[in-house]
């Protein structure tokens, strides 16, 4: 879908012609039950948190300004939300009167909650990175959003993004040359 | 697997942080590694054409709550236009040829009347032998909503029911909103009352009385032998059909036009990038708002220069008059006024005229712009093409008045509750269509049916409040729909002889509101 289509779209279900609110669906269904999938890897949760985003999106539409982004990474930023809210509830540690509805969260809020990627062979990529590069990287590899999507997603600067990703593929680059290293050193052992 | 896509990110790191390039071999494993390690996920269509069917019944939902409102702001505080200055239109001549061969191709088959039975200009009725099935048996979301155990997402899509936070059905912990409570709002039930003659029904004839169902699929053939182009052999594609068509007016105050083939309907909308940016920064006021006689004329020379046949269709009528709101807002300075306002050409099948079920007349609708005193778009024209079949009507005025008195009543009175009930009179009944909608979870097709219909008038002139939007209320009178209705009133009214196993509706709380942005 274009753009334009979509920013047409938009405006008509601003404008109470929500049944165009459909077209979206059909657009972002699966790259938003992914984008969950990856962080949940559990198919009934993916499917509860893919519903609450396109609800909270829905019954949110006018509160989504066209020159504020991308539709895209407005719902993604749902999406994430739920997923925050959905790991502090299982840390159980978390009011949950803190709920905080489409407002976005920030970067210490992300550091206190542990998103899974749980997926074996991933682990050795993403072990020991922060939280923050964790999301980075995910979002613009398995995601494929662009730097910019990803900054208004999170909450951070293009710039910001593409810096964090690439010292992430830097710091990712150097541990597997020590890990290297080590696995030489203990065949010379 | 896109690798054009991983290769863009990693020409991109490059670019950010060209010292990478020096290990140009062991970024690209990596990226290329942890991409391949992406799972493969099949989403699962039920689920998909579920939550699409549960949008669909939250949109009706919606629809009809804002009508009720009167405070929807509709944030238009949007630089279209800087935007848009940012959107490419590649409007390539290979697309533009495909456009006007499709565009001309559609234009005569639609004008094509090869069925029978009409008796309207450009309507054509074509009898089944069958019937349609189930018309109401997914549609009707209240009634899902009352007789359904509240799930946490229920709960959320209805607006009822306490903040919850537990199990799902899927056994997950779910997180839900905190919502917030108005502290002062008090529920309003507004119920009916008709004392005018019941022999509304009398002389109808149910034998010529069918339900429609539209027709929409008008795909046409794409004859691959216009477009000759070096990057595809479009040839080797079989039994391509044009589905849509999107066309831009590249001049100042230009349209967009929208054909959806295989839905029947042409929209127009204007071309963002080519009309002049709306100045929020002053608060339209009433003096804003042209006259009624303005907006029908300024409507009309639309429909006149760009020969929209109306054929089919009533004279116009507004669709929300804001002259008559302001004049009843208790609180003038906060009435907000929007930047346009819609016209609507009301559709007539058969003589009848359609109405949305939520009680608006149904058909043709064009927005005009108060600043620009210009059309900036037009809904809802559509091809008139029918299939009918019969369905058992329900006759019976007694029926079908409990049913209109009970229509906006879905809560088990609570003496803990606090209501206020408001008693409108229901007026002049008209047999007439109604528009509803039905998604058939196989094809994934959301098909539209007219419905043949009472509808009331409702007399709001004891009301003192602009919450309260309805215009009419319509009662379809297929058998199916009245006895489900009637059902639920039955529950409702006398909960304890309810069966144990169904559940019981949840009683109206606190209206909450999820907190935006």
């Amino acid at each position: 879908m274009d753009s334009k289509r979509e920013i047409s779209l938009i405006k008509n279900c601003q404008d109470g012609k929500l049944d165009s609110f459909t077209e979206l669906y059909d657009e972002y269904f699966e790259k938003i039950y992914n984008f969950i999938f990856y962080r949940v890897s559990h198919k009934e949760t993916a499917e509860d948190l893919t519903s609450l985003t396109f609800i909270k999106a829905l019954e949110n539409i006018n509160s989504f300004k066209v020159d504020y982004g991308f539709f895209s990474s407005w719902i993604y930023r749902i999406a994430r939300n739920n997923i925050i809210d959905y790991y502090r509830s299982k840390k159980d540690t978390q009011n949950i009167d803190d709920y905080k509805g489409l407002k976005d969260y920030d970067a210490d809020i992300i550091e206190t909650i542990d998103i899974d990627y749980n997926f074996k062979n991933i682990q050795k990529y993403i072990e020991n990175l922060s939280k923050e590069q964790k999301e980075i990287l995910i979002m613009r590899i398995w995601d494929q959003l662009t730097y910019r999507e990803i900054g208004k997603i999170i909450g951070k600067s293009e710039e910001n993004c593409k810096v964090i990703f690439s010292r992430t593929i830097k710091t990712i680059r150097e541990r597997s040359l020590i890990i290297l290293l080590l696995i030489l050193l203990r065949i010379i052992k | 697997m896109n690798t054009k896509e991983v290769n863009e990110i990693i020409q991109d790191l490059y670019n950010i942080d060209p010292s990478l390039k020096e290990y140009e071999d062991k970024i690209q494993d990596i990226i290329f590694d942890i991409y391949y390690q992406k799972p493969d996920i099949e989403s699962d269509d039920n689920f998909k054409n579920e939550l699409k069917q549960k949008l669909l019944d939250r949109i009706y939902e919606l629809k009809i709550e804002n009508e009720k409102s009167n405070t929807i702001n509709t944030n238009k505080n949007n630089n279209i236009n800087t935007i848009m200055k940012k959107i490419n239109y590649i409007l390539t001549g290979v697309v533009a040829v495909a456009c006007v061969f499709a565009l001309f191709i559609y234009i005569s088959n639609s004008n094509k009347s090869n069925m029978s039975t009409s008796i309207d200009a450009n309507v054509s009725i074509k009898p089944t032998n069958g019937s349609f099935g189930q018309l109401f048996s997914q549609n009707n979301t209240e009634n899902t909503v009352a007789q359904q155990p509240l799930t946490n997402t229920t709960r959320l899509m209805a607006g009822v029911g306490d903040t919850v936070s537990g199990n799902t059905e899927s056994g997950k912990m779910m997180p839900t909103a905190n919502m917030i409570i108005s502290p002062d709002y008090v529920p309003t039930i507004y119920k009916y009352t008709y004392d005018g003659d019941k022999n509304f029904l009398s002389n109808l004839d149910t034998s010529n009385l069918p339900v429609l169902k539209r027709i929409k699929d008008s795909t046409i053939p794409f004859n691959n032998s216009l477009i000759s182009t070096n990057t595809i052999d479009l040839s080797k594609f079989g039994n391509l059909k044009i589905d849509n068509i999107s066309l831009n007016e590249d001049k100042q105050y230009g349209y967009s036009l929208y054909m959806s083939l295989s839905d029947g309907t042409f929209s127009i909308s204007k071309n963002w990038a080519k009309w002049p940016q709306i100045d929020y920064s002053s608060q339209q006021t009433i003096d804003d708002v042209p006259s009624n006689d303005d907006l029908i004329n300024i409507s009309n020379n639309f429909i006149q220069n760009y020969n929209i046949n109306l054929d089919n269709y009533s004279s116009p009528e507004i669709q929300t008059d804001y002259h008559v709101l302001y004049a009843k807002a208790a609180d003038k300075t906060n009435f907000y006024i929007p930047t346009s306002s819609s016209v609507i050409y009301p559709l007539k099948i058969q003589g009848k005229e359609v109405y949305e079920q939520y009680g608006d007349k149904y058909g043709i609708t064009i927005g005009v712009n108060f600043q620009e005193k210009k059309v900036e778009y037009v809904n809802n024209i559509q091809t008139l093409k029918f299939e009918s079949a019969n369905y058992d009507l329900d006759t019976n005025p007694d029926n079908i008045l409990k049913v209109a008195e009970n229509i906006d009543n879905y809560y088990i009175p609570d003496e803990k509750s606090n209501y206020k009930t408001v008693e409108l009179k229901l007026e002049n009944p008209i047999i007439a269509y109604t528009k509803i909608y039905n998604y058939d979870e196989v094809t994934s097709v959301n098909n539209e049916f007219f419905v043949p219909a009472v509808v009331f008038s409702i007399d709001t002139s004891s009301l003192d409040t602009n919450n309260y939007y309805k215009k009419y209320i319509v009662i379809p009178l297929t058998k199916e729909y009245v006895d489900e209705e009637l059902d639920r009133i039955n529950k409702l009214q006398n909960p304890s002889s309810s069966d144990n196993n169904t559940p019981t509706p949840t009683p109206l709380a606190q209206p909450r509101e999820i907190q935006a942005f």
